[in-house]
């Protein structure tokens, strides 16, 4: 049975050193790193009435330094050294526009690599629900691509380089990335969307914005209940949403003392604990926030650090101020929404009644929630100097 | 090369690895879903529960083993129900094991078509993993087992130290506490969170062979019992990365909270390919030994034809047959069937032996000294 043995490992080593069955170069994919999807007006197409799509597509080149100009519908292509070409097509569905990709470019796409979504706002208020399929069954997709809303249109927002990175969509990405990671704003990625639209609960998207200068800016939040946005949120409800939501990250603080002048702390940590408590019918949730923080810049001159009842009443007031801030935030944001954007369907599930309560009659719920704020903020840290300079100019 | 005419031998910390690496194979991929369906936050009790049963299965599969220490099932079937009905449940485990070797083989092969290579046919993947197992199956049951010792530790304990990667993303808040919604749910997902224990009912084939028989309801118990740890490790990290809506709708959970891991972004991206390059060993030693367990139960029906003659006329047979199903989901609906089966023979079939010997012996169609040798 030797020559079978033989038979067996020249199959196996046939079928290894052959490589993988559907082996591709790196050049012969099109790796797709962006996608942007606007709301066109409906058109007939095969005969029929449909929702139509300006879909535009970003393929980074392994090749390329630098983004190129606008050329018709391929935008940065055939410069020789760019960073990414893009592909807009107009279509009623994804999976057709990525489909028609091929025709145009003789390499084969792939998602596997896709770093953004970025919708337009006529989309996002009309809802993507008839695009949603395609995110979540799409083998290739993956859960940590950030999701945003752009404010404007699509077109420049994937032609916009930043200095460190020639292909737009992977500035963005990273841009969005380190928003969230840096200043206290929630993750708005792909698994966030999926998660929320699955747990009926409403979600946020960054809205991303060009400046007066050209340049990219992302400084609000879209609000999303199911498919469909149904809001904005400035920059300031979107650090205490975060703070809420118990996602404090090392964003920074600005507290107010005199004539405009600031105070800013950057927080070191925190914890934002739930406690919730089924007064008579009115649910009624205490958040409890404690952080940690360091000043970094203190305007409001002529005070002293180096007495420890200073720095204590400094900690007192601004956890005041903080804690009057969030109530007053929570405040607009559920009179706004009467809905869930505060996470409440997860965190309380430790207390089984009100979790009962928030599953079944959601709406109700918030129409009847009182809650309150306690915040502890502590200053760990003065940095290098103990004294502010003096208010007056003079020495 | 000629087949090892030694029979084998199995020590208890061997016992633990076979029946362990037989039970942890292709389901694990998918069990959330069906345990979350039913008992949703609950469900990491639902399979630390099953696990449970699995080891009273297990035990009572070992005390109907015990009766006749010196055979196999395929021996002493005749002798307990009768030529025919023996004939007939010793072609029924022929069958059972045929069948889960073809479910197992297609799903993996579905997975990694659908995550790993999009256009590499079915075939050439079914095909690839076939050679392999037939290589490792060719002399007998001993390579098997030692491939299982030497290769089950490490990889094992790798899926696990990767998956650790995923719960970086956890959200402790998904957990609730246990039974808000009565005990029902946690029950009602049993059935089909059982079916995941499947494998152990291969000591009925084993059991002779197995060195210290005293200790045999020790290393059955342990394998589940790691078996269950390491369920309930990954229904709850899909249930605290992914959360329990996400996680019902997904063909693959496991493979969807694998896709959460990135370790620095845009460095290690496509965790998921990891987790099926471990995932793969995992199942490569479960089609081993179900196949084998086929070849070598018509084997030792059928005298006549060789082991190595069964398990070359199996490949093609196993081949064919795990192509008949359309897509997955008609795939899903032969699982469970065979998962029915497998119950039967891992609870009612050990039932029916005991009850056949226990008549048999009343009537003195059996001796009672069926037990001699049972240290061995």
């Amino acid at each position: 049975m030797l020559w079978f043995h033989g038979l067996v490992v020249a199959v196996l080593l046939g079928m290894v050193m052959a490589g993988c069955w559907d082996y591709r170069e790196l050049e012969d994919r099109a790796l797709i790193v962006g996608l942007g999807i606007d709301e066109l007006p409906p058109a007939r197409y095969q005969g029929k009435e449909m929702r139509m799509y300006q879909l535009i597509v970003q393929v980074v080149e392994p090749t390329g330094q630098s983004g190129g100009p606008t050329q018709g519908g391929m935008i940065g292509r055939g410069q020789g050294t760019k960073g990414y070409t893009n592909f807009t097509i107009e279509t009623p569905s994804i999976a057709e526009g990525i489909d028609r990709i091929i025709t145009r470019s003789d390499r084969i796409p792939n998602l596997a690599h896709l770093q953004l979504i970025g919708m337009g706002e006529k989309v996002a208020k009309k809802g993507f629900n008839e695009l949603y399929d395609f995110f979540t069954r799409f083998p290739q997709m993956r859960r940590k691509t950030e999701m945003v809303v752009f404010s404007g249109s699509l077109p420049p927002f994937f032609t916009t380089q930043s200095i460190t990175e020639p292909t737009p969509a992977l500035h963005i990405a990273q841009l969005t990335d380190s928003v969230t990671e840096t200043l206290m704003i929630p993750d708005t990625n792909l698994g966030v969307v999926s998660k929320n639209i699955r747990g009926k609960t409403p979600y946020l998207m960054l809205l991303v914005a060009l400046d007066d200068k050209k340049e990219i800016v992302i400084n609000r939040a879209a609000v999303f209940e199911g498919f469909k946005m149904v809001g904005t949120l400035s920059r300031s409800q979107l650090t205490d949403l975060s703070i809420l939501h118990d996602e404090i990250q090392r964003g920074i603080l600005h507290f107010p003392c005199y004539g405009g002048k600031q105070a800013a702390l950057q927080v070191l940590r925190g914890k934002t604990r739930l406690k919730p408590d089924m007064r008579g019918n009115t649910p009624h949730v205490t958040f409890d926030i404690q952080m940690e923080t360091e000043l970094v810049e203190y305007q409001c001159l002529g005070a002293a650090m180096d007495k420890p009842e200073n720095i204590k009443r400094l900690e007192r007031s601004y956890s005041a101020i903080l804690s009057r801030r969030l109530q007053r935030t929570m405040e607009e944001l559920v009179k706004k929404y009467h809905s869930d954007l505060f996470r409440l369907t997860t965190r309380l599930k430790k207390d089984p009644a009100m979790y009962r309560e928030i599953r079944q009659r959601p709406k109700e719920f918030f129409q009847r929630l009182t809650f309150d704020m306690r915040v502890s903020l502590k200053i760990r840290n003065l940095g290098n100097t103990l004294e502010t300079p003096s208010r007056s100019l003079r020495p | 090369m000629k087949e090892s005419s030694n029979p084998p031998v199995i020590s208890p910390l061997q016992l633990v690895f076979l029946i362990f690496g037989t039970i942890v194979g292709v389901g694990f991929i998918t069990l959330p879903r069906g345990v979350m369906e039913k008992a949703r936050e609950d469900a990491w009790i639902s399979v630390l529960l099953a696990g449970i049963v699995s080891i009273l299965a297990l035990w009572l599969s070992v005390r109907a083993a015990r009766l006749f220490p010196q055979d196999t099932l395929v021996e002493y079937n005749p002798k307990a129900f009768g030529r025919i009905l023996g004939f007939l449940f010793n072609l029924a485990y022929a069958g059972y094991f045929f069948f889960f070797t073809v479910t197992g083989v297609r799903t993996m092969a579905e997975v990694v078509r659908a995550e790993m290579l999009p256009f590499t046919p079915l075939e050439v993947i079914i095909l690839t993993m076939l050679f392999a197992v037939v290589y490792v199956s060719w002399d007998g049951l001993m390579p098997i087992i030692r491939l299982k010792e030497s290769g089950l530790p490490l990889t094992f304990l790798l899926i696990v130290f990767f998956l650790l990667f995923a719960f970086l993303e956890a959200d402790w808040s998904e957990l609730r506490v246990p039974f808000v919604e009565g005990i029902a749910p946690v029950f009602q997902a049993l059935p089909t969170t059982i079916y995941s224990y499947l494998g152990f009912e291969i000591l009925f084939l084993y059991y002779p062979f197995v060195m210290r028989k005293e200790k045999a309801l020790l290393g059955g118990s342990i394998a589940i019992a790691l078996t269950a740890l390491f369920y309930a490790f990954i229904v709850l990290g899909t249930l605290v990365t992914i959360g329990v809506d996400v996680a019902i709708a997904q063909t693959y959970p496991v493979i969807t909270m694998a896709k959460l891991i990135e370790v620095v972004r845009q460095f290690v991206e496509r965790g998921e390919l990891l987790l099926i390059i471990l995932w793969l060993p995992l199942a490569y030693t479960t089609h081993i030994v179900t196949l084998f367990s086929t070849a070598f139960t018509l084997q030792r029906m059928f005298p006549p034809i060789t082991l190595r003659w069964w398990l070359s006329g199996l490949v093609p047979a196993v081949f064919t047959v795990s192509l008949i199903p359309q897509n997955l989901i008609e795939m899903a609906a032969w699982t469970d069937k065979v998962g029915v089966v497998g119950l039967f023979f891992s609870t009612g079939y050990p039932l029916l032996l005991l009850l056949a010997v226990w008549i048999r012996r009343k009537l003195h169609l059996l001796p009672e000294q069926d037990r001699i040798g049972e240290t061995g």
